[in-house]
């Protein structure tokens, strides 16, 4: 599932771009700011959102493992 | 130069997408060269640098999150001043495990400087110590040291670190000391002394994955650190085409010391996985596995699943599952073997399932145990495992999960069966888990070609971050020392351009074939081919398909940019090294349980006369397949010794 950015906090530092170990992203020199080059190939590591200082990037698994935050509620964990 | 350098220098960042230079070459000559930017590649590039050479550094991406870089959660089998455990004691449980094809080798080395590397790894800016005291009075810590540990809390020789730490503090101390980082460069094949299979090895060539300009690397002594082959078997039906677990890992070092001569062994070893697409999150969300253990598991209505010791007998209490039961001396990591075997759920759970004595779905009851096991497996191990922390820890944080008082469904616990899957004759294998490095090594770390090492998870059966740091460290300074001494190397012109035209092949325009079919069809002909059950007829269609493909299907690749030449050259060496599987799998005239090998015209499972290392290399263009005996390493304390004269650390001051 590519990373999510939010690039209205994004200040154009670049880490996320090159430190991908599957060179997802590219670079849009113009406007600063990160592109998702390669979105199929992203293997949710993490490694954007660890070095991303701003907190912009959000890293989540595939909708087949179905556990978006959006999904994970009373249905599928319990209060103990 | 690399991105912290062009940074620092231009105060810009690169532009994309990249110029393409496909027809700039550079030069680059070295004492030391390291290829792979892992966890042993970022060692072995300190420990050469701290002899005074001049090291070069390769990695496909970049170093600094390269190798499980965003991190990882326990660092095993270490002798420390809070356990009485030794370096045969680790060597023996990984052993007793694996029927012998461990590298008791790798694993003594390991065990012997485990202790050292951490700390030394600690002074680099690592975090080892709960130096906040985020765990004091829990019964896995050391008052005195602030260690913590996992697993066996009586033995305590597996650690629990802050691996989110480890990469980073590795790649700074590679800049400290000077080590020439080539970040984006892969390494695409050895460079040998008159261009010939199986001479001294003089460097390497690459090419950058963005700009696609090519390196050709002059070299004393060179050190392989690109981890072992992987996920022959599986392609991904849906977007990625890639593995999820190792990614990054493509098998390009296997196959380029194959194209070099250099010896192979464990080649043929597999294990059943799930079928492509159908895969959980690596680790879970709720088990028995390691970053889960000891979670206490329940059904949905709240009634624990029994824990079993290694006689099955029920557990009673939660620190009974963190001790070795009286039958046993330790308990060693992922282990089966009784006499080291950590502990689990009742091993009839499924039937139990089915006869409805547990209800569906199975529940990680975090919430029900003390704070500090609780604390220690959420935030500790599921925060600092790089498969984990984001995709599950945070995700679930971010919904509202809170793990005091909610329950995690386990979706890999579904029939009670476990992650692994059940079904041991499936095509749909798996490379073989922790242990499926295949370069032989000596007492030296060097390999069978002159000028040549190894370290981590290149090595035969071998395996683990703590492994890979400790034996890239030790093949660091022997390749340093091999260096010092050795001539100048000389690189055979014709045979960097062969090379260059190979690299470069692609890029011609092609018929539009995705690298990906490329991918899908090796891995379909290892599923038909190299399946669960084998024989010689089945696996020399293999090698016919193999080859097929090799010569119809390759040729047809076109890829428009580097990076896309990245993945069709990566396909190559997955094809590579799956012809070197069948060969191995054709010479090993057997079948063997550990090696999850079965052979219909061979079924006797692990005769003793079989017990061995089957190699395999390519000699003058042909296969040449030999034999190791099991334990060819000798005397693992005289050895090791013998080997280290002048080396002093905690076990030997």
């Amino acid at each position: 599932m590519p990373p999510r950015i939010d690039f209205e906090k994004c200040d154009g530092c670049g880490r996320c771009y090159a430190y991908c170990p599957q060179d997802v992203y590219g670079w849009d020199r113009g406007k600063k700011i990160p592109t998702i080059s390669y979105p199929a190939e992203c293997t949710e590591c993490g490694t954007c959102e660890l070095e991303c200082h701003m907190l912009c990037v959000d890293v989540y698994l595939p909708y087949r493992y179905y556990n978006q935050p959006k999904f994970i509620d009373k249905k599928y964990y319990v209060k103990a | 130069m690399n991105w912290e350098e062009y940074l620092a220098q231009t105060g810009e960042l690169m532009e994309w997408p990249y110029p393409v230079r496909y027809d700039v070459k550079n030069e680059v000559a070295v004492d030391v060269l390291v290829l792979g930017g892992g966890p042993a590649g970022c060692m072995a590039a300190i420990s050469a640098a701290k002899k005074g050479l001049k090291v070069a550094l390769l990695d496909k991406a970049n170093p600094k999150r390269s190798g499980g870089g965003s991190g990882f959660d326990h660092w095993l089998n270490t002798p420390n001043p809070c356990s009485k455990i030794t370096p045969e004691d680790c060597v023996a449980w990984e052993s007793a495990n694996n029927n012998g094809y461990s590298n008791s080798l790798s694993r003594y080395i390991a065990a012997r400087e485990a202790y050292d590397t951490l700390l030394e790894i600690e002074k680099m800016g690592a975090k080892i110590r709960d130096i906040e005291d985020e765990f004091k009075g829990a019964p896995f810590r050391d008052e005195k040291t602030k260690f913590l540990f996992c697993y066996d809390y009586e033995n305590r020789f597996h650690f629990r670190v802050w691996g989110t730490t480890f990469k980073p503090a590795l790649f700074n101390e590679c800049q400290r000391l000077g080590v020439q980082v080539f970040d984006r460069v892969v390494a695409t094949s050895l460079l040998t002394e008159g261009g010939k299979t199986g001479a001294r090895v003089v460097g390497a060539t690459g090419y950058n994955v963005r700009t696609g300009e090519f390196y050709v690397f002059k070299a004393k002594a060179t050190i392989n650190c690109m981890a072992a082959h992987m996920e022959q078997w599986s392609f991904s039906t849906e977007l990625t085409g890639i593995h999820q677990y190792y990614p990054n890992t493509t098998g390009d070092g296997p196959a380029i010391l194959w194209r070099a001569g250099a010896e192979l062994t464990n080649v043929e070893r597999s294990l059943p996985g799930s079928a492509p697409g159908y895969s959980y999150p690596a680790y879970g969300t709720g088990s028995q596995a390691n970053t889960w253990y000891p979670a206490t598991i329940v059904d949905a209505n709240g009634k624990e699943i029994p824990w079993i010791d290694s006689q099955g007998r029920i557990l009673k209490t939660l620190e009974e599952r963190t001790r070795p039961d009286p039958n046993q001396r330790f308990i060693g990591e992922r282990c089966s073997y009784p006499l080291y075997s950590r502990h689990e759920l009742i091993k009839d759970l499924n039937e139990r399932i089915i006869k409805g004595e547990y209800t569906l779905p199975l529940y990680a009851d975090l919430a029900s145990m003390p704070w500090y096991e609780r604390k220690v497996i959420w935030g500790l191990m599921v925060g600092q495992e790089g498969k984990t922390r984001i995709p599950v820890l945070l995700g679930y944080q971010q919904s509202g999960f809170d793990s005091s008082k909610d329950m995690l469904q386990s979706y890999s616990m579904l029939t009670g069966e476990g992650s692994r899957g059940s079904n041991r004759y499936s095509s749909f294998r798996r490379n073989g888990a922790g242990n499926r490095g295949e370069t032989v090594v000596d007492w030296d770390m060097k390999t069978t070609l002159d000028g040549l090492y190894a370290a981590g998870d290149a090595l035969f059966a071998g395996n683990y971050y703590g492994h890979a740091c400790i034996t890239g460290r030790y093949a660091g300074r022997k390749a340093a020392d091999y260096a010092l001494k050795t001539g100048e190397p000389v690189i055979d012109r014709k045979q960097v351009d062969r090379e260059k035209a190979r690299v470069y092949a692609p890029t011609k325009p092609g018929t539009g074939v995705d690298w990906k079919e490329l991918r899908n069809v090796g891995a379909r002909a290892m599923q038909n081919y190299c399946g669960g059950i084998k024989n010689e007829g089945l696996l020399k269609i293999g090698l016919k398909w193999l080859k097929d493909i090799e010569e119809s299907v390759y040729p047809e690749m076109h890829a428009s940019n580097p990076h896309i030449l990245l993945r069709v050259l990566e396909s190559y060496n997955m094809i590579t090294c799956d012809q070197a599987i069948i060969h191995a799998s054709l010479a090993r005239k057997a079948s063997n349980a550990i090696y999850g090998f079965y052979r219909q015209d061979y079924p006797a499972m692990d005769p003793p006369e079989w017990h061995k290392w089957i190699t395999v290399k390519l000699v003058k263009g042909t296969v040449k397949t030999g034999e190791l005996p099991i334990d060819f390493w000798g005397k693992l304390q005289e050895n090791y010794e013998a080997h280290n004269k002048d080396y002093k650390g905690y076990l030997k001051k």
